[in-house]
């Protein structure tokens, strides 16, 4: 043990005065990740149009169908009527996107109307001016319909089914939103924060070591080839997870700092001890995994090639786990990087499942093993550590 | 010349390389040497000869084929971390670590060699004092001289102080002052009494340092013995012309 802490500390000491470490470990996940997410969320949440925000012009052809309906829309709040009589002169107005939505109104049969509405679906103006068209034309059905009836010595309200629908808006909006942001975005930044920091260092302290030829400094010591790895799997492990730490510490205050609220209070002990054995697995896995890369590459940059797919892996679940792509159900806890990611998520929502926990943990720890186990092989394997 | 004071002995000492699946080489083929306390060893040849693999066999860095070498009544197969207590090594490349001091090197290595905590200190300076080192031990590695360097270099392989030194290529890219200031050293250590097992391809150092040579051609140990028995046995003046006389023979 005492060797493996004697090397742990000079790799340590040799990756404190990297500038690529400080940048990889501290730059990118308190600063880089933060900012760029918080921006994200500042553009995205002014590009949201809400319903007291926006202003929805409407195209209405054929005024004289139906003056009721067409008086309705006029006097409706928030909403700007422009009338034609020519179909292709409309046509041509919404096309041009002068108005957000085109109804065209013809008469059906003595008394009816026919109305066809058009709206885009990839904009979100169109979708809020559609939005009142409804409520105008149901509110036109209702005084239509009561017209009828009362005609016929009936009232509305005899009719209509018993039943009064109230729709209530709960919690806060604001930390609603940031609870979902920190869910659906904190596991991917970590793990990226993750495996970037253990990247560059764990190629440099295996592989660099053979293309700087230090490496035969330390076959000549008393340290074990599995004292080398071990003590190097280690220096990676601790400043990948600082890296994570600085990621979490970062996303939070970057997301605060850009006005997202977040729901803090459900970030409780019992969490927190959860999130370790959720996070601190997948570190571990990522650093076993890079350190086995780098110790069979000849050179630092033979070691980023080899990683480049585990790098693409990593962002792949990351986005898979981030938008919930796929549903694997309860599978999704023994796929390894995906099962913590799921488990983080889970935990961030402020759930503790046990048995996603130790599935995750259980998943993660033998295959770290194996990875520690085949790194000792390959510093073992002379034709591997002498390559020319 | 009695058994005990014997450090160092290989017997059939073997290594091949495999090349491919189907093709193997032999770097080294039973090589049969012996350095005694005090004593240096000179292991000379050309490049490729089988020098530096010879050394990484003795110094536990490679495995033997087959053969074996024996340090310090250790056998560098069964007892590797006996053996690697026993012996400072000093590589072809300087191999030293860019972003750390000296200072920070020379504790690393003496820790991991074993060497006991209240002794480091002590030792250091001792060193320190030998090569001259005192004016640079704070400035990191990357910024230091290239003879600044080799003086580390030479720093790390005795900081435990060690009976044996296996140098290989020790003065090998350096400029004449920095190659003399090495050749100084090692003379120094002789002194001190440790065996010194040296490979070069420069014969004046040779001549300047070695007791005895071992001559290495295609991994063949084509003569060995003290140098002066050599030089006569062959009939040459000098370690250069021994050297040719046996590269044409072994060519013919």
């Amino acid at each position: 043990m005492r060797n493996i802490w004697l090397l742990f500390k000079k790799e340590i000491l040799a990756a404190l005065r990297d500038r690529r470490t400080a940048i990889l470990v501290i730059v990118f996940p308190l600063v880089f990740y933060p900012v760029m997410l918080g921006l994200i969320f500042h553009f995205s949440s002014q590009s949201v149009p809400t319903e007291e925000s926006t202003t929805s012009e409407v195209i209405y052809v054929n005024r004289e169908a139906s003056p009721v309906l067409a008086e309705m829309l006029r006097s409706e709040e928030n909403v700007v009527t422009t009338f034609y009589e020519d179909e292709d002169a409309a046509r041509n107005a919404y096309e041009g996107e002068r108005g957000d939505v085109l109804v065209l109104v013809s008469e059906k049969g003595s008394s009816g109307l026919k109305i066809d509405i058009s709206y885009r679906q990839y904009d979100q103006d169109s979708e809020v001016g559609v939005s009142r068209t409804r409520t105008v034309l149901e509110g036109y059905l209702e005084r239509t319909m009561r017209q009828k009836l009362e005609s016929m010595g009936m009232s509305y309200e005899q009719i209509s089914p018993p039943m009064e629908v109230n729709v209530n808006g709960t919690g806060d909006a604001q930390t609603a939103i940031g609870g979902e942001m920190l869910k659906m975005m904190l596991p991917y930044f970590v793990i990226l924060s993750i495996i970037t920091a253990a990247m560059g260092l764990g190629a440099e302290i295996t592989a660099g070591e053979k293309e700087k030829k230090t490496i035969s400094t330390l076959l000549v010591s008393r340290l074990s080839r599995e004292e080398i790895v071990l003590g190097k799997f280690l220096t990676v492990f601790l400043v990948a997870s600082v890296a994570a730490v600085f990621s979490v510490i970062g996303l939070i205050y970057g997301l605060g700092f850009f006005g997202v609220e977040l729901p803090m209070e459900s970030l409780t002990f019992g969490i927190f001890v959860s999130i370790l054995f959720t996070v601190l697995p997948l570190v571990a896995l990522l650093s076993s995994l890079v350190i086995g890369i780098g110790s069979f590459s000849r050179t630092q940059k033979e070691a980023n090639v080899y990683q480049t797919p585990v790098l693409m892996l990593v962002v792949l679940t990351g986005i898979l786990s981030m938008t919930g792509g796929i549903d694997f159900g309860n599978i999704a806890f023994f796929i390894p990087l995906l099962n913590s990611l799921e488990t983080f998520k889970e935990l961030i929502a402020g759930t503790i499942n046990l048995f996603h926990i130790a599935a995750t943990f259980l998943t993660m720890v033998p295959l770290t093993l194996l990875f520690i186990y085949l790194a000792i092989t390959l510093f073992k394997k002379e034709d591997i550590l002498f390559r020319q | 010349m009695n058994s005990k004071s014997i450090k160092v002995r290989t017997v059939d000492l073997t290594k091949k390389f495999e090349i491919n699946r189907k093709e193997k080489i032999t770097a080294v083929r039973k090589m049969n040497l012996e350095a005694t306390s005090g004593e240096v060893l000179g292991i000379l040849g050309p490049n490729g000869a089988g020098k530096t693999t010879a050394l990484r066999m003795v110094s536990t860095i490679l495995k033997p084929t087959s053969g074996t070498a024996v340090v310090e009544g250790n056998d560098v197969v069964e007892n590797p971390l006996e053996v690697r207590q026993s012996i400072g090594y000093l590589a072809t490349e300087m191999g030293l670590y860019g972003r750390l001091t000296p200072r920070e090197t020379l504790t690393f290595f003496a820790r991991i060699n074993g060497l006991e905590e209240d002794r480091i200190e002590p030792r250091m300076e001792e060193v320190f004092d030998i090569l001259d080192m005192q004016e640079f031990l704070g400035r990191k590695v990357n910024n230091l001289s290239t003879g600044m360097k080799q003086k580390l270099s030479l720093a790390r392989s005795i900081i435990h102080d060690p009976p044996i030194l296996i140098f290989d290529e020790p003065t090998q890219g350096l400029d004449l002052m920095t190659s003399k200031t090495v050749t100084d050293y090692i003379e120094e250590f002789k002194s001190e009494g440790k065996t010194i097992i040296l490979s070069t391809h420069i014969m004046h150092v040779a001549e300047k340092l070695c007791d005895k040579v071992a001559i290495l051609f295609e991994g063949e140990v084509k003569a060995f013995g003290g140098v002066s028995q050599l030089l006569e046995r062959h009939g040459e003046d000098d370690l250069e012309s021994l050297f040719f006389n046996v590269a044409e023979a072994n060519n013919q």
